[in-house]
Order: structure tokens, then sequence, then C-alpha cells
């Protein structure tokens, strides 16, 4: 388990996932050879995957899905969508 | 055309003790990854979902396609074939928004007795530990966090007895 994301996974995924960590204490997994992965702190969600090369523009909108279904929050607070 | 998210939602029945693989999560992302999928599942949960991105003509057609390719490269992937207790499609293109969350909050005070602690230690581990969670929001009556990572900080705490030694 490491603390950050890095080149792994896209920036505009980074964003997202290191509000995540600092809000919400939601570890993250690089993965290693697999694949890179957020884990919300409430144990009972599952643990969401993170596409490493997305190729359309509405993937970053299916993760935040994600991420505010399991008690995420995007953008951050004063910032617009 | 429009481009659509199609996300298949599976749950264990309760006499089921399988869980799920975490070879066959990552199989069935590397299976998805035409489809952009998404895929949440782990060997401690009873459940697994799936997401992907459907180019169609209706929502129908959507729900269709992607159903269909979820569960066949599910099955490939060596995921338990459980019953669907979610089948949702977006259409990306007319819904232009993401939706925002706003999660359980907790003020100061709430923090203190989360974590055994008067106001002042909230303070001063909200300013000197690197591993608390900062605020959410920051107002002039106070701070909000999280509680799940204020909790979550709480399960992972290394408390030191006594005074912090004056630096």
């Amino acid at each position: 388990m490491v603390d950050r994301p890095d080149k792994e996974i896209p920036a505009e995924y980074r964003e997202v996932v290191n509000h995540q960590i600092n809000h919400h204490g939601w570890p993250y997994d690089a993965g290693g050879k697999g694949y890179p992965k957020l884990y919300p702190a409430d144990r009972q969600h599952r643990p969401i995957s993170i596409p490493k090369t997305p190729s359309s523009r509405y993937s970053i909108r299916r993760f935040i899905r994600k991420v505010v279904e399991r008690g995420g929050t995007w953008p951050p607070e004063g910032r617009q969508k | 055309m429009s481009e659509y998210s199609v996300t298949v939602e599976t749950k264990a029945p309760e006499a089921d003790s399988q869980r799920v693989g975490v070879a066959a999560v990552e199989g069935l992302i590397d299976l998805l990854a035409d489809y952009d999928g998404i895929v949440s599942g782990g060997s401690e949960w009873d459940s697994w979902d799936a997401s992907i991105g459907v180019e169609a003509d209706s929502a129908a057609e959507a729900t269709n396609i992607g159903a269909r390719v979820i569960l066949e490269r599910a099955d490939q992937a060596g995921l338990p074939m459980w019953p669907v207790v979610r089948l949702e499609v977006v259409d990306e293109e007319a819904l232009d928004e993401v939706p925002t969350g706003l999660p359980d909050l907790v003020s100061g005070p709430e923090v203190g007795r989360i974590l055994g602690v008067n106001r002042q230690r909230v303070h001063q581990l909200a300013h000197q530990h690197s591993q608390f969670p900062k605020p959410l929001y920051q107002l002039a009556v106070g701070s909000l966090w999280d509680r799940h990572a204020i909790e979550r900080f709480s399960q992972q705490w290394e408390r030191k007895p006594g005074r912090p030694r004056a630096s």
C-alpha cells in the first residue's frame, strides 16, 4: 500500500484520488503489476479500480460517480466542476 | 449514437460463502480495458460491480450490450456469477453532470469524542500529525471532517502515553 498516486494513473485521476486521501482518509494502492485501487475509508464499500489508460472523456465521470457513491466528494469546496 | 455508462452489480446469496478473488477482479479489468471498465470487488466482499462505457442509439440498447459484455467477461475472468442486484444506465452526453456527495460530517468536539481527547488535542493533532485527515470545510465557527476518515485515523493512530516532549 503506498500513500500517493504517481504517474501510474492519469493526472485528472490523481487529483481526485489525492482529494480522497487527504480529506476522507482513503488508502490508495498503486497496484504494482496489477491495477491501482482506491479503498473507501468505510470498509463496507468495495475498493475501486482505476483505469491506467482511459480512452473516453466520460471515463473520469464514471470514476467520480463511483467515488461519490462510496462516500467520497468531488469537486473540492469552492471549485467548479 | 450516444455514450452511455452501464453498471452491473451482483451480490452473493446469503448461503454462498464464496468471495471475490483478486486475480479475477484484475482479469475482468483487463477484459474490460477497451470499454474503460471500472471494477469494484475484493476478497473481503460478497459482491462485485463493474461499469463500462458503451456507444449505442438508445438506453435500452446500451443496457443490453453493456450487461452482456460485463457478465460474459466476468464469467470468463472467473468472477462468481451471483444474481444481479443493480443494473444502471446513464446517458453521459445528456446528463452533463457528475453527482456530488455530502459525507457524514463531524465537528471538532465530535472528533474529540471519537478519539477520546479534548478539543485542544484535536487542534494539536490537526496541525501536527501528518496522517490526520484534512478538514473538508473550514468555517468561521470551526472545521468539519469526514466521520469515516476520523474513525479510520482513530483505528490506526499509535497513541503515545504522557505529554509530548517540548521541542
